[in-house]
């Protein structure tokens, strides 16, 4: 009778012991799933909590078309906000983000966007040059201050202009149309972040400089690759 | 005696020039520039900047005061500062190098912007620069238009 009692109880001590075993398992698993599928392992990109859709806009290519949100559906894009008469900043991103599409394998997977926030000196030709001189892959985009406000405002990518105006500095907020007597010297204050929209043209993630191009283009390609 | 004491006293005003002009020459502001170069700007843009290391040896500290370079109508002394998560050009009055240590002007921090080229700024085009110290003295460094890898 004691035999029998310790044998069931030996059966019952073995079954918990199992379960605890194929629990801990478990549970080991979804955390080390977790970890490699979690966006805690991108290098520098940051995920929003959830995807936003593009809204409705319409802006000008560097080629003369007009585009909108579709432009963005059936690839991943990188899009940063800046002006071409700037000097050290700018070239300085777009050397990185052109590099970033060299070294990517998935040509038709990943694309540049360059939003120019200074349509009254970025006309469309000088904008041509301008993304073609660091890379054919990179697009360039302009058009009428208001469509550019809200694009930028929907990413939360800030930007106004300064002018020295009689001696003094007049501050252009965006979406403003530049003083026809401020003349072709001026600074334009932009967002230093690259915003990332998903083959879904959805609004996904950001980060922000600084940054080398091959630790950006690893984080791609865990996102390209989920 | 008298020519030798006329002789030395000749001598004498002779070293004391010598030593004058050697303290004069090494009061004036005197940089030991390395790696300088303009940055090949993309086609129709009339901006670029110029980069390089600039290096004081001397005991006490030099100051440019200002900037000119022989292709452009402007150059100034600028640098980048991120406020938030935005960019702006804030320009240089000047820019001190202290004693027995050096600044580094490179991509997205100081740098030396120039505007509006008299003459294109293609690949290897010759571009001097002229820096003005605060002791009035001037030096120039003789670079060239790379295109930034």
């Amino acid at each position: 009778m004691t035999g029998q009692t310790n044998t069931a109880a030996n059966k019952k001590m073995l079954a918990i012991v199992f379960s605890v075993v194929i629990l801990l398992s478990m549970g080991l698993g979804v955390v080390a799933g977790a970890q490699y599928f979690s966006p805690s392992s991108l290098n520098v990109t940051q995920l929003l909590p959830a995807p936003k859709s593009l809204p409705e806009f319409s802006l000008e290519n560097h080629r003369g078309q007009l585009v909108g949100p579709m432009q963005f559906k059936g690839q991943w894009s990188l899009v940063f906000f800046g002006f071409t008469s700037c000097p050290d900043f700018c070239p300085l991103e777009l050397q990185k983000l052109a590099k970033v599409l060299a070294l990517n394998e998935n040509r038709e997977l990943l694309s540049v966007v360059f939003i120019s926030v200074d349509p009254e000196r970025d006309t469309r030709e000088k904008l041509a040059g301008y993304v073609s001189f660091f890379s054919p892959g990179i697009l360039g985009l302009r058009g009428g201050n208001g469509e550019l406000a809200k694009v930028a405002q929907f990413f939360g990518a800030a930007y106004d202009r300064s002018v020295i105006i009689d001696g003094k500095v007049l501050t252009v907020p965006a979406g403003i149309n530049m003083p026809t007597n401020a003349g072709d010297i001026y600074q334009v204050n932009h967002s230093t972040r690259i915003f990332l929209v998903n083959p879904a043209a959805e609004f996904v993630g950001t980060f922000a400089p600084p940054f080398e191009a091959e630790t950006l283009l690893a984080d791609m390609q865990q996102l390209m690759g989920r | 005696m008298s020519s030798g004491i006329s002789v030395f006293y000749r001598n004498k005003y002779l070293l004391a020039s010598f030593f004058f002009l050697l303290l004069s020459q090494s009061a004036h502001a005197d940089l030991v520039v390395e790696s300088a170069w303009v940055k090949l700007a993309p086609p129709a843009i009339q901006m670029s900047a110029a980069y390089m290391k600039l290096s004081n040896q001397q005991q006490q500290v030099q100051v440019i005061t200002q900037v000119s370079a022989d292709c452009c109508a402007s150059a100034m002394l600028h640098v980048n500062k991120v406020q938030g998560d935005k960019v702006f050009m804030e320009h240089l009055d000047q820019l001190s190098i202290p004693a027995q240590s050096s600044v580094d002007l490179k991509p997205g921090e100081v740098h030396i912007m120039l505007m509006k080229p008299r003459i294109p700024l293609v690949l290897d085009t010759p571009v001097r620069i002229t820096f003005t110290f605060s002791d009035g003295s001037r030096q120039s460094v003789e670079t060239l238009v790379k295109r930034d890898e």
